[in-house]
């Protein structure tokens, strides 16, 4: 227990566990509505071409089946599936609900409504589809070298961008210059449930949407602005969300949904199963970086200069963003005094990318941090020491961004995980001889908390006491899963000093909550429980005020505890929230309540080193992580357990970026892993035991001092991971995820 | 998918019965780990499935007149718990054991691994190796034996006859002087579809310290698992130390080289064949 808090650090269970574990709790995949369709999304099979023709007459006689679907009947119009407010810069619209040019294996091509799902799947592999095909570019390399294939209009260079920060420093030392490339590869989000949407369109021409998004208010822009409907007359609403981890970010089948249900004139579920959610949602881009830096011999970074390659996919979405966000991570990390970095994103006939836990920091920071490793082997340097000369300390200024980074804890995670990981002894030791290999990496990350510097940042929220003393607060939440509802409880409860289970806190509906942009860019703790914990302050002041109208006592001699204003020295004069609210509510005829508005007033970076251990077995090239050490610079841990949870998973997810998770594409333009059979998660055999380390300050504005984590903690660890293999077997790898084919062919190549 | 029968016989009578009612698009049921998913993607869609699970008479493990003899519908579980497997098979236990997950363990079954026909079916080149007759009911209740190699013909291709059901896998028991072996090699430790697989049978002579009828059972390497006879021929009679394990890892490597020339796979599997060659020798001693 963090000392000082009563609630805040301590563990509580998620808010909806026992639901979970019990099956009590209903997703989307479980909903039912009365006379509910089912719709199954028939996708291209082959990566570019035109649909010539489409013959849906086979499939329409199959019994259940109320109406297909294609570009035939459909609107031309195009939507941004990241669009989150109107007006937004960079979202250009190039997505239509189906393809009459499809552009990758997996686009989207028809959908059937039908009365169940087994006939609405029965049906879509009954519609004959003829393509005319054109040729396709699967690579970005053919992608920008090829001028006559245009994937679209404009060419397939889909975005650009230029960062040049701080100035060349006068050298006074001797300096040495290294450069790397680094690739990191698509991934798929692996949340367990797969995308599951429900839309019905009454007949007073109110469109509701049942969603597992992370933002009600960007699917309710981007409906109604592409239905031509009023704001009002769009509700969205947040379900149980079974995983996003970024794949469900974006808002990619409320518009085809809410369509199919306009013109059915009934409510329709619309379903994917694991194969559409790898080939047909989004996919973490692939990025290819190079880097150049000029360091002294002593060890001082003095040039970074990166270029970056992402893969669009086929279309635009939020690559644009996704793609410059790859300059605004590296500068949060090191101090850097000249900062140089081009890159683009590249339309290709492949999967859409889109956002993944992290939106480009695991990509630039795992190139990053490999190079790293490259610099202190050339310098002959211990690579923890030499990352300590050049990590950014509290308050350095971030210079792309010009924003502080804060109360910026790298170096003292990097000093006290080297500690607790015995670094130096375990560096030096060697990494054998045999056929198993052991080595240990070290990485490290920088992340953001929220918007602030560059985008809409605030949140509105309600609370309320009830007669009996509990509490409702009315916020729009996306809990995708690590705990959001139940953090947001805890701080509240932290400043009203009464058990969490009596504060009852709402997710988002846009009919019925405060306006939030959504639960991701690290946004959530920083500025949502910012917002929690302020909008319970003002409440608390409003208790105050009656307690003290009851009492005849000035406010200021009144103190909140354990559930009951007292008078301070005087025990027993006090009064129960209970007394406070039936008291007020009858004889004074006041609601306690309170609405609050929050706007983030700053961004500084949350910080997360990682120590890895791993065993490269030689001969069949299966690496093994055998020892791992997360060390978090979080502000403050809010419900420890679940900050903890966060750092575990996110090692899971970043060894399986490291080694073995990619969706591979084939020369057709297939691709080949479609299926969790294929596409290999790391589990838990192959887990090691996660160690958590957090650092905990109260530097920054986040309530109680807290930092983003859900995000942060995936940034670092692949590179530690790939920094270990290298050490182990004194490669330079840094073509990802290395496999064991790869691993074996470098052993066979040294 | 609609109008699928499913039967569920009892016991071997209702099974014989329910046989007579098997036709070309009828399908055996047993553990489904296999089936089921082939359904769920329309790779299969049989109009008439016969579900074993019910036939407890096909679920046992017993040591009779010097052979094992396994129920066709016996899971892994209960496979990898058996002494008698333990004791005179030990190779099979090692493949039950790391076959899957838990939850797939306990429901897979032997005949399904047999009847699935996988070239990455862990238990095929075990039984290979273990020279293993596998029995085969029809619908008028007659019984034959066959080798694996004769019942399976191909990836994913049987010779049964459709209204032919697998009861009993018969295994000649290894003698006290045996030592078996079952590695495999996958993407990661657990749950994962063998890239290669290994089964070693040897006869060893501890005063000498040769070993002799070696068997090698190799899987997931082409269409279908084999015995490597060549390998078998040139280790049989050999000194069991540290240069035979050596050959041993080398011929192997060779054999994956004339099996699947110019395949993706190759390179990484005429390397990886090594390593696991070592693990299966070390196991042995
Ligand atoms: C997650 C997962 C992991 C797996 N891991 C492995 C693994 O590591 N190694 C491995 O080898 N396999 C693995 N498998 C595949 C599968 O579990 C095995 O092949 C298993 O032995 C199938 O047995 P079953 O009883 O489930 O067969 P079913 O699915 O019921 O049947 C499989 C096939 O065999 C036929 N069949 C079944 N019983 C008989 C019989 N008595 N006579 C004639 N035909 C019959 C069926 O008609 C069907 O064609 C895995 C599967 C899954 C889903």
């Amino acid at each position: 227990m963090s000392k000082g808090f009563k609630y805040v650090g301590n563990t509580f269970p998620c808010s909806d566990a026992a639901r979970k574990v019990t099956g009590d709790l209903l997703y989307g995949t479980d909903m039912k509505l009365p006379h509910l369709l089912h719709a199954k999304l028939l996708l291209s099979s082959i990566p570019h071409g035109i649909v010539k023709r489409i013959d849906t007459s086979r499939a329409e006689k199959v019994p259940g089946v109320i109406k297909i679907f294609s570009h035939l009947n459909a609107p031309d119009k195009m939507f941004n599936s990241f669009r989150i407010i109107p007006g937004q810069e960079l979202c250009i619209e190039d997505e239509p609900l189906f393809s009459r040019r499809v552009k990758y294996v997996g686009d989207r091509v028809a959908a059937v409504a039908a009365t169940s799902l087994a006939a609405a799947r029965e049906a879509a592999a009954l519609i004959d589809v003829e393509y005319e095909e054109l040729p396709a570019l699967l690579t970005t390399e053919e992608a920008l070298s090829n001028k006559e294939v245009k994937i679209q209009p404009g060419g397939n260079l889909a975005h650009e961008y230029e960062v040049d920060v701080g100035e060349v420093p006068f050298k006074a030392e001797e300096c040495i210059t290294v450069e790397s490339e680094t690739q990191t590869q698509r991934t798929h989000h692996g949340a367990l449930e797969p995308h599951v949407c429900l839309a019905y369109y009454d007949c007073s021409g109110k469109l509701t949407v049942w969603t597992p998004t992370q933002g009600v208010f960007g699917v309710r822009t981007v409906l109604a602005e592409f239905f031509g409907l009023s704001y009002s007359k769009v509700r969205v609403i947040k379900i149980p969300m079974g995983g996003s981890f970024g794949g469900k970010q974006e808002f990619l089948f409320e518009p085809l949904t809410a369509f199919m249900a306009m013109e059915t004139k009934r409510p329709v579920k619309l379903l994917l199963d694991r194969e559409e959610c790898i080939i047909h949602t989004r996919v973490r881009p692939a990025v290819k970086t190079k880097i150049k830096t000029v360091v002294t011999k002593s060890g001082k970074l003095q040039e970074f200069t990166a270029d970056s390659t992402l893969d669009a996919g086929a279309f635009s979405g939020s690559a644009p963003d996704y793609t410059s966000s790859l300059a605004l991570k590296v500068t949060k990390l090191y101090r850097i005094p000249h900062y140089k970095h081009t890159g683009r994103a590249v339309y290709t006939n492949t999967v859409k990318s889109g956002g993944a836990r992290g939106w480009a920091a695991p990509e630039i920071i795992t190139a990053t941090e490999v190079h790293m490793d490259q610099v202190a082997r050339k310098l002959k340097m211990d690579p923890v020491e030499f990352r300590l000369q050049n990590l950014v300390h509290p308050y350095d200024l971030d210079l792309v961004l010009n924003l502080s980074v804060g109360d910026a804890r790298v170096i003292e995670c990097l000093e006290r995980g080297a500690e607790a990981f015995h670094w130096k002894e375990r560096y030096n030791q060697g990494m054998g001889r045999g056929r198993y290999r052991r080595g240990i990496g070290a990485a490290c990350g920088a992340h953001k908390n929220g918007m602030y510097g560059g985008f809409v940042d605030c949140t509105s929220m309600v609370m309320k006491m009830n007669e009996d003393g509990s509490f409702n607060l009315n916020a729009s939440l996306h809990d995708v899963g690590c705990g959001t509802v139940t953090a947001m409880g805890i701080i509240a409860a932290e400043v009203l000093d009464v058990d969490p289970n009596l504060i009852t806190v709402t997710e988002a509906d846009t009919e019925l909550t405060g306006y939030d942009p959504g639960c991701y860019g690290s946004r959530v703790i920083y500025n949502v429980g910012a917002c929690a914990k302020e909008t319970a302050e003002k409440l608390k002041e409003k208790i105050l005020e009656c307690a003290a109208f009851i009492l005849h006592k000035p406010k200021e001699y009144l103190i909140i505890e354990n559930g009951s204003v007292f008078v301070k020295g005087t025990e027993y004069l006090s009064l129960t929230y209970k007394e406070i609210a039936e008291k007020t509510l009858q004889e004074n005829y006041t609601d306690l309540s309170a609405a609050h508005t929050y706007y983030s007033p700053s961004n500084p970076g949350s910080y997360s080193v990682q120590f890895a251990e791993v065993e490269v077995d030689t001969e069949t090239g299966l690496t093994r992580v055998t020892d791992f050490l997360a060390v978090g610079d979080v502000g403050r841990a809010i419900n420890r357990g679940m900050v903890e949870g966060q750092f575990q998973g996110a090692v899971q997810m970043g060894i399986g970026y490291a080694l073995c998770e990619e969706v591979k594409i084939d020369e057709q333009g297939k691709p080949v892993n479609n299926s969790f059979k294929k596409y290999h998660l790391v589990n838990a055999p192959d887990m090691p035991d996660v160690q958590v380390l957090l650092i905990e300050h109260e530097g920054d504005d986040g309530p109680f001092g807290a930092k983003s984590v859900g995000e942060i903690s995936a940034v670092p660890t692949a590179a530690a991971v790939i920094n270990a293999v290298n050490h182990a077997l004194g490669t330079s790898l840094s073509d990802m995820p290395l496999t064991p084919e790869k691993l074996l062919a470098a052993v066979k190549n040294r | 998918m609609g109008n699928t029968v499913v039967l569920t016989p009892d016991n071997l009578s209702e099974l014989r019965e329910a046989l007579k009612q098997a036709a070309p698009n009828s399908k055996i049921l047993a553990g489904g780990t296999d089936l089921v998913l082939a359904m769920h993607e329309n790779r299969c869609s049989p109009d008439l499935i016969i579900d074993l699970s019910g036939v407890k008479e096909l679920k046992y493990v017993r040591l009779e007149d010097g052979h094992l003899h396994i129920g066709a519908v016996t899971t892994f579980t209960q496979i990898k718990e058996n002494e008698f497997v333990r004791k005179h098979a030990l190779c099979l236990t090692e493949a039950a054991a790391l076959i899957g997950s838990n939850q797939i363990r306990n429901a897979g079954t032997i005949g399904g691994n047999i009847g699935n026909a996988s070239p990455a079916g862990d238990t095929i080149p075990v039984l290979m190796a273990l020279e293993a007759r596998i029995r085969v009911m029809d619908s008028l209740g007659q019984v034959e034996e066959k080798d694996v190699d004769e019942l399976i013909v191909g990836s994913g291709k049987t010779s049964l006859k459709c209204d032919q059901v697998i009861t009993e896998v018969i295994i000649p028991v290894l003698g006290d002087d045996y030592r078996s072996t079952f590695v495999k090699l996958g993407s990661r430790r657990a749950v994962t579809i063998s890239k290669l697989n290994i089964a070693l049978v040897v006869k060893y002579n501890h005063v000498l310290n040769t070993i002799s009828d070696v068997r090698v059972g190799l899987g997931a390497i082409g269409v279908k698992a084999f015995r490597d006879r060549r390998v078998e021929e040139i280790l049989n009679g050999q000194q069991a130390d540290d240069h035979l394990a050596q050959v041993l890892a080398e011929e192997l490597s060779m054999t994956v080289q004339k099996a699947i020339p110019g395949r993706y796979s190759l390179p990484y599997k005429k390397e990886a064949i090594k390593g696991l060659a070592h693990d299966a020798w070390a196991n042995l001693s």
